[in-house]
This record gives C-alpha cells, sequence and structure tokens, in this order.
C-alpha cells in the first residue's frame, strides 16, 4: 500500500472521509487532464491546485492549507513535468490548455516572452480546432527538461482540412476570420512546424525551444 | 481567471469610453462589449474610445482581430479608438507573428491615451475639493 495514490488517499483521508477522499482524488486526477492511469508521486505534486480546488468544498482554508503542508512532505521530489492531453470542444478549452502551456513553461524556467510565445502557438492551433471543426480535436503538450528544456506542441483534428494551405503558409491568405494569419503567425513564433492536412483531418507538430 | 459571467466595464471619462479589456475574453463577452460599446458611443456621443489592454497576459490573432474589429465599428460611427497597456512581452510576440492592429493607435500607457485624446494632466499641488467638504484642514 505504498504507491503514490495510496499514499494521497492516506493523507486526505485524515482529513476526509474516504468516500470524499476518493472524490477530491479522482477529480483532480480528471481535472488536471493527466495522460494515463498510473499516478507518479509528481503527478500528486502537480495536482496541487486540483486538489486544493477539491478541499475546499469540504474543508474550512485553515485545515486545507494543513492538508496541503502534509502533502509536500509526503511527496518531496518532484520529477520532470509530463505530457498532458486536452481535448478542444468547447472555447473555454483553448483558454485552458494555453494557460496550461504557459505553466509547463514556467515549470521548465522558459523565461517569461517564451512562455508567452508559447501559449500564443497553443492558443492559435486550438482556436482553429474550436472554429474550423465540428467535431472538436486534441491538443497534446509534450515537455521535455534538461540542459535545453523543450515544449512539443501537437495538435490534431478530424475536420475538413485546410483547403489552401499553401497559399496561407506563402502569406499570400488573408481571410477575414483570422485562420491565415493564426496558422502563420504560430509558424513564425516556433523552430519547427509541420503540418499535413486532408480531407480526413489535420495534424500540427510544432516545437519550442525554452 | 475571470469566469464566463463577468462583463467587461465600461468607464465614461468626459467625452471618452474607457474600458478596461482584461481576463479570458470569450466569443460571447466579446460580441457583448462591442454592442454595448457602440451603444454607449451613440448614447452618449463618445468622441474617443480607449482599450487599455494592461489587463490581458497575451494577445493571439483572434483578440488583435476583436480589438481591431471593435476599433473599425467605432471608427464607422466617427469615434477614434486607442489602444493602450500593450506589454513589452505581447508586442514581441506580435510582432514576430507579423500580426498587426490595422487602422488602431495605440499609446504606451492609458496617460499618454488620455494626453493624445487632449485631457490635461491636472497642476501639481491642486487643492483637492473633496478635502473641504470633509472638513479636512491642511497643515502648512
Amino acid at each position: 500500500m505504498n504507491d503514490p495514490r495510496s499514499k494521497a488517499l492516506a493523507v486526505l483521508g485524515r482529513h476526509l472521509s474516504a468516500i470524499n477522499a476518493q472524490n477530491v482524488l479522482s477529480r483532480a486526477v480528471r481535472d488536471a487532464r493527466l495522460v494515463g492511469t498510473v499516478l507518479t508521486l509528481a503527478d500528486l505534486r502537480r495536482m496541487q491546485p486540483q486538489i486544493e480546488r477539491g478541499l475546499r468544498l469540504f474543508l474550512p482554508a485553515a485545515t486545507v492549507a494543513t492538508v496541503l503542508a502534509e502533502f509536500d512532505r509526503a511527496f518531496v521530489p518532484a520529477g520532470p513535468p509530463r505530457a498532458q492531453v486536452f481535448p478542444i470542444k468547447a472555447e473555454s478549452d483553448v483558454s485552458e490548455a494555453r494557460l496550461a502551456a504557459r505553466g509547463l513553461c514556467e515549470q521548465l524556467g522558459a523565461r517569461r516572452v517564451v512562455a508567452q510565445k508559447a501559449s500564443t502557438v497553443v492558443s492559435e492551433l486550438a482556436r482553429n480546432i474550436f472554429m474550423y471543426t465540428a467535431s472538436g480535436g486534441t491538443i497534446e503538450l509534450v515537455p521535455t527538461a534538461g540542459p535545453r528544456p523543450k515544449l512539443l506542441i501537437k495538435a490534431y483534428d478530424e475536420g475538413p482540412g485546410i483547403p489552401n494551405l499553401d497559399e496561407i503558409m506563402a502569406g499570400r491568405y488573408r481571410s477575414r476570420t483570422g485562420l491565415g494569419a493564426g496558422l502563420l503567425g504560430a509558424k513564425r513564433l516556433v523552430e519547427r512546424f509541420e503540418i499535413t492536412t486532408g480531407a480526413t483531418g489535420t495534424r500540427i507538430s510544432a516545437e519550442v525551444d525554452l | 481567471m475571470i469566469q464566463g459571467t463577468a462583463r467587461i466595464p465600461i468607464i465614461r471619462l468626459w467625452s471618452l469610453l474607457l474600458v478596461p479589456v482584461q481576463g479570458e475574453l470569450t466569443d460571447t463577452h466579446a460580441e457583448q462589449l462591442r454592442h454595448d460599446v457602440l451603444a454607449e458611443i451613440h448614447a452618449a456621443g463618445s468622441s474617443g474610445l480607449i482599450l487599455d489592454v494592461t489587463g490581458l497576459w497575451m494577445m493571439d490573432s483572434h483578440m488583435c482581430a476583436v480589438l481591431t474589429g471593435l476599433a473599425q465599428a467605432t471608427a464607422l460611427m466617427g469615434t477614434r479608438t486607442i489602444v493602450c497597456g500593450i506589454n513589452a512581452d505581447t508586442a514581441i510576440t506580435i510582432q514576430s507573428m507579423g500580426l498587426e492592429l490595422r487602422g488602431v493607435r495605440t499609446a504606451l500607457t492609458l496617460e499618454q491615451a488620455l494626453l493624445a485624446f487632449g485631457v490635461q494632466p491636472p497642476p501639481d499641488g491642486i487643492d483637492d475639493p473633496l478635502d473641504e467638504i470633509a472638513g479636512f484642514e491642511h497643515s502648512t
């Protein structure tokens, strides 16, 4: 019973009923949009804002602070940040994805202007999915820690594709809605940009050196 | 984060309108803002609009389009718009992307935007009329 999940439940269980502890944790996992089912120690540290939100529903502020402090002690070493996946369907998903991108950049020690560029790229790609596909799509943020940290931004959807991609990327296309400016702008903000588009959808992969 | 129900305030300053754009501006907010601003200009006969974006942490192409759209609509009513408060990071990002705020005047700060509309700064050492009303005494 020493895996991170049980440990987290044990900490929460000191202040909440078992069912509420379960609730707070599974909700936090969902809200933090963590990929996969196995929780790591690093995940739990990163989920603190989501856990705090959950705790506030059940506990007074002073107790929330105590629980968070206990959490801190229980899960000390933060690992490198891990990949996050965001389904993009509504407008609020766009803002959630770009805020997460900024958070990841900050965790990786990026300068503010670089964090802003990366978040802007995410915002552009996510908004294109939101505006131009009926079925929505996905944004995936894959951070690489280390001496030369990077953020890989992937966007994919099964929308109708971008018919005039060449024109857009050559800067010859000006839409009234902004698709062209956003896509070309995103490309100009990153170190590497790949896009494939067709009748079955669009896949974009962009990499920012942080 | 500002939630979906928040409404952007529109502040009357003499013959001007000041709009502090902030938070996560959704399409619904943007549409509401455009409607409210145009209605206010019509009702008050405002001579200028200041969009202060100090409260925005980022501006993507969509946000630029929203702001230029608003400025163009007010221009149709004969009212000039100045956008102020774009910070250095945002300016660098917008410039790198090759975006432009077409037809929109910009100013560094709110003060400069007000000066551009002919508002004069208060002279130094002015007596505050509110002090007298409240009965405060100035020690000299």
